[in-house]
């Protein structure tokens, strides 16, 4: 097990550098760069500022130096824990990250306890009650749960709660409580604008799950071991849970590795709809702007995460299913 | 330490302000005083109003005649001016108190009461009559050869921090910031070769060249803190000059230069330091990840005619949202004040909501010249197409075979104006037949047609598209950039120009950046831009400078008309300066040459002076003749939505208006009716 780890975070470290060079190149790739987005959108007001006085802002920011010195660098601070500055916004990267984590990290995981909540017990329901009219019910409210776009049903809730509830559209707070320290009326004003992201996040993931579940506990429901089971007088509850929803939840468990990098990143056209203070606008204003650093670092920082979350469910899984820890034994 | 400032400032002998004073801060303080015995009367104010107001001879806020009493703030009248500016209301004298809570699509300087929220404090102001007024500096004298200027600033004048505001600030932004090539900043001075200090009070910049226009550069933003002045108290010690230590002081801040340090200090934008001082009605106080808060600056050197320390509004609250959110929170009645993403497209949803909302609409008449305006490559690199685009004919075409009153109809209600891209009507040498009447303003598609024949663009394809004579099919390429607000006008426009038998291709949406990098490239062919507020004085300030000849179309003359003006006629660069010692890009024709020479001039000579209005007439005579850049709808409404009891907003645009952000200038005065 030791072992098996010690190669996982070995070849970790591969992977995280063959990222930085593609994130770098990819992020290098459109025309131009900070300066011109930034000189351009000065132009687009009807403000021109002459070619010499570009050059110089390219010293400034370090622009005129060669692609791969500026990688050089770029990685060589990184290693010493300097995500570099943000251009556009003027702060530290880390700075802008820390700020945001928080809220993100919590949305996200009020998201995730929302969706496993919601679907596991439907997922079993549906297996155990297949083709009856609560399966099809939920089986349509899933599907258009996954085909409705994110934005398009965050818009609607955010009006539908603005114009009949008094909810203030967008945001995590009222405008009175956004500078106010935190106090139980902020958490509760906080608790009131919670419910939109919420549902709009985690409609499509309840919907996937409900699925994967109801497939993965159906096929282990016609089993043998089940019918044998049943026909020893084993009592429903109790056998439904022992056995046969332990194995379907296993497609779950390996996809937590997945959630992790979803946490910045997975919310973001619905945080950008609904203006949340969280990293995926963050991330996503960086790359319009060719903030180079701060999409650089953003992107860095996902990808730790992803390989992280990988490993974890990796981990994960070997604890939670017997079968992998005896195959791998025997290897 | 700040009290024996204060003091100093204040027994400055009062003789020679008064030499200096111009007329209109006569009337100001007469104003002043007359206004100070009415408003005992009517100013309904807390207690607290007043009680300082026996006290002085101005009156302030309430939050701030709190910290007077506790001892923490100067009284009032030592933190004005000697003799405050006196700022005009729009609609009446305002109350004190209140937050004004906006919004803005992103975090940077350009929205709704965003960094430029003050855009307030600039050294001069400019009424509606074109007439050049004191503002945060006391007057100015401009040398009759136009190459110095004298600037006198307000002895007592103070920064947020209650520092003293003197000409080493303006020394310091020239000599230490502008002319410092490790220091980045706005220079909308390069005119400006020498700055001198002749005392605390008072400066003088000199100039090679003849430039009378300094003035009036000092009257839009490059005249505010953004370009002619910063905080030197505050901001040397991390400047090199003022600080051995800077480079390590850097270090200590994570940076790895001094200049670094210093520029993330100072305020070329964002500014992210909430500690440095500044001249604008609200300091920035803090920030979150999307929210920017402002508070009411103690020492703002502006006082309303009834002698009341401005601003009247307590704090400013700016939250950054997406597109929707930020209409949504105008129709919830959330946004205090919305200008800069206001649209005429939801012209009817905000009227609908006005009630519901609390708030009111005001359409301003707009001054943009031409909401979209269109050009032509001059260079393309294919001989045959640069042939026809360099075709004066061909470009009148184009523009005559627009419908121009079934796009305004469509697009904006019918509340703009057809009009050529060209000047304003209240610039002071406008002629109609540049703009409403120009000759091939109207729709007439015959006569395009018989342009187009008369070219010898005749053959055409089994569309009947007009062919390249001997060649394919001519598609034209019409390129508009991102978030332009009304793109359906481009669909109108491919229709009327292939009734002509033009072909056209759209293609929408092109991020900014790759739009500058097309055009630099000569890839492009018609591009459509926006056409801004072109009036009297726009044209003379560098940067806003409207495009009145071919060159900025034509990106490969552009840079040899630039070498050009630097070797012969401003005499800064010689040949040897150039690759291979010859000028870079192409030689345009004669005619191009003149008028941007033309455009040089036009700076050297005084505002309104028959000089400057002959060579504004030949410069858009010639713009007219040659319509390089074709207009289409100009004036067209830009909306202001404001809370019902959020007043003295403008209802018009100032003088001085930039751009839309108009507004900001004018934010000091708002107040919240009781």
């Amino acid at each position: 097990m030791l072992s098996y780890i010690g190669r996982r975070v070995l070849v970790m470290f591969v992977v995280m550098i063959a990222v930085s060079v593609v994130a770098f190149i990819i992020i290098q790739l459109p025309p131009g760069d900070y300066l011109t987005t930034m000189l351009e959108n000065l132009r687009a007001r009807g403000i021109n500022i002459d070619e010499e006085r570009i050059r110089s802002l390219e010293r400034q920011y370090g622009l005129d130096r060669p692609p791969h010195l500026q990688y050089l660098k770029w990685v060589w601070n990184m290693l010493q824990g300097d995500l570099g500055r943000s251009f556009e916004m003027n702060q530290p990267v880390s700075a802008l990250l820390a700020e945001r984590l928080p809220l993100t990290v919590a949305i996200s995981m009020v998201t995730l306890v929302f969706v496993y909540v919601v679907s596991i017990p439907i997922g079993i329901y549906s297996a155990t009650h297949q083709y009856s009219l609560g399966d099809y019910a939920f089986t349509v409210v899933g599907f258009a749960g996954l085909a409705t776009p994110n934005f398009l049903l965050a818009l609607i809730l955010m009006l539908i709660l603005s114009k009949f509830f008094g909810v203030s559209p967008g945001g995590l707070f009222s405008l009175e409580y956004q500078l106010a320290p935190w106090s139980l009326a902020k958490v509760w004003d906080m608790l009131k604008h919670l419910p939109v992201p919420i549902i709009v996040i985690g409609t499509a993931g309840t919907a996937g799950l409900i699925r994967v579940m109801r497939g993965g506990l159906l096929d282990e429901l016609s089993k043998q071991y089940v019918i044998t089971a049943r026909a020893k007088g084993v009592a429903e509850p109790s056998l439904l849970f022992k056995y046969p929803v332990r194995i379907a939840i296993n497609p779950i468990i390996s996809t937590i590795g997945w959630i992790l990098p979803g946490i910045v990143s997975g919310e973001t056209i619905t945080a950008i709809v609904l203006s949340l203070p969280t990293t995926g606008p963050l991330l996503f204003r960086a790359l319009i702007s060719q903030d180079t650093y701060l999409a650089g670092s953003t992107v860095m920082f996902l990808t730790f995460l992803t390989v992280i979350g990988t490993l974890l469910s990796d981990i994960l899984l070997v604890w939670v299913d017997p079968r992998i820890r005896y195959e791998s034994k025997a290897a | 330490m700040a009290g024996n400032i204060v003091q100093a400032a204040h027994e400055r002998p009062k003789e020679k302000l008064i030499v200096r004073k111009s007329l209109a801060l006569g009337v100001a303080l007469s104003l002043v005083v007359a206004a100070f015995a009415v408003a005992g009367g009517t100013e309904e104010g807390t207690a607290s109003t007043t009680a300082t107001m026996s006290t002085g001879k101005y009156n302030e806020a309430p939050m701030l005649a709190e910290l007077v009493a506790a001892g923490e703030l100067p009284p009032v009248d030592e933190r004005l001016p000697d003799d405050p500016k006196v700022k005009e209301v729009v609609e009446e004298i305002g109350q004190y108190g209140g937050t004004i809570n906006a919004f803005a699509i992103n975090m940077d300087s350009w929205n709704d009461m965003g960094e430029v929220i003050g855009g307030s404090s600039f050294l001069l102001d400019i009424t509606a009559d074109n007439e050049i007024v004191p503002d945060l500096a006391a007057g100015y004298e401009l040398a009759p050869d136009g190459k110095s200027m004298t600037l006198s600033l307000r002895p007592g004048a103070k920064w947020s921090d209650g520092h003293p505001f003197t000409a080493d600030d303006i020394v310091f932004m020239f000599e230490d910031m502008h002319w410092n090539d490790e220091v980045s900043t706005w220079n909308l001075y390069g005119r400006v070769n020498r700055i001198r200090k002749i005392d605390d009070y008072t400066v003088q910049f000199e100039m090679d060249n003849p430039y009378p226009v300094l003035p009036v550069v000092m009257v839009t933003w490059p005249g505010g803190e953004i370009a002619s002045y910063a905080p030197k108290h505050y901001l040397k010690k991390w400047h090199i000059k003022y600080n051995e230590d800077a480079e390590a002081l850097a270090k200590e801040e994570g940076f790895d230069h001094w200049w670094e340090a210093f520029n993330s200090h100072q305020i070329f934008y964002p500014t992210t330091d909430t500690n440095q001082p500044t001249t604008m009605p609200w300091n920035f106080e803090e920030q979150t990840a999307t929210v920017k808060y402002f508070k009411r600056n103690p020492y703002f050197y502006q006082v309303d005619p009834a002698g009341n320390q401005l601003p009247y509004i307590d704090d400013v609250v700016v939250t950054a949202v997406n597109k929707e959110v930020y209409q949504a929170k105008i129709m919830s009645g959330e946004s205090d004040i919305a200008v800069a993403l206001t649209s005429m497209e939801n012209f009817s949803l905000y009227k609908e909501n006005e009630q519901a909302g609390g708030y009111r609409v005001i359409a301003v008449p707009g001054v943009n010249a031409s909401e979209a305006a269109f050009s032509i490559n001059q260079n393309h690199p294919d001989p045959a197409l640069r042939e026809i685009f360099n075709d004066v004919r061909f470009r009148r075409a184009l523009s005559t075979a627009l419908d121009r009153e079934e796009i305004n109809e469509t697009v904006y209600f019918g509340l703009g104006t057809p009009r050529q891209a060209t000047t304003l009507a209240n610039a002071s040498f406008y002629k109609p037949e540049w703009g409403e009447a120009h000759p091939y303003l109207a729709y007439a598609p015959d006569t395009a047609n018989e342009l187009l024949d008369e070219m010898g663009l005749t053959a055409r394809d089994a569309d009947g598209f007009r062919l390249v004579p001997g060649g394919d099919t001519l598609v034209l390429l019409l390129e508009y950039p991102e978030s332009f607000p009304d793109p359906t006008m481009f669909e109108l426009m491919k229709e009327y120009w292939e009734d002509v038998g033009l072909k056209i291709q759209i293609k929408g949406e092109l991020a900014w950046a790759l739009f500058g990098q097309r055009t630099a490239a000569l890839d492009h062919m018609l591009m459509v831009h926006p056409y801004q507020t072109v009036g009297e004085i726009a044209f003379l300030v560098e940067p806003f400078r409207p495009r009145v000849h071919g060159v900025k179309e034509a990106p490969a003359w552009a840079r040899w008309m630039n070498a050009d003006r630097d070797v012969n006629y401003l005499g800064t660069k010689t040949l040897d300066d150039f690759e291979d010692g010859k000028f870079p890009g192409e030689e345009p024709p004669e005619h191009i040459k003149e008028q941007y020479y033309r455009v040089e001039k036009a700076t050297s000579f005084p505002l309104g002076s028959d000089e400057y209005k002959v060579l504004m007439q030949e410069i858009y005579d010639y713009n007219a003749e040659y319509l390089y850049h074709m207009g289409t709808i100009g004036l067209a409404p830009k909306l202001h939505i404001a809370k019902n009891n959020l007043r003295n907003i403008p209802d018009r645009f100032g003088a001085d208006a930039e751009h839309g952000l108009e507004l900001y200038y004018e934010a000091q005065q708002f107040f919240w009716k009781q």
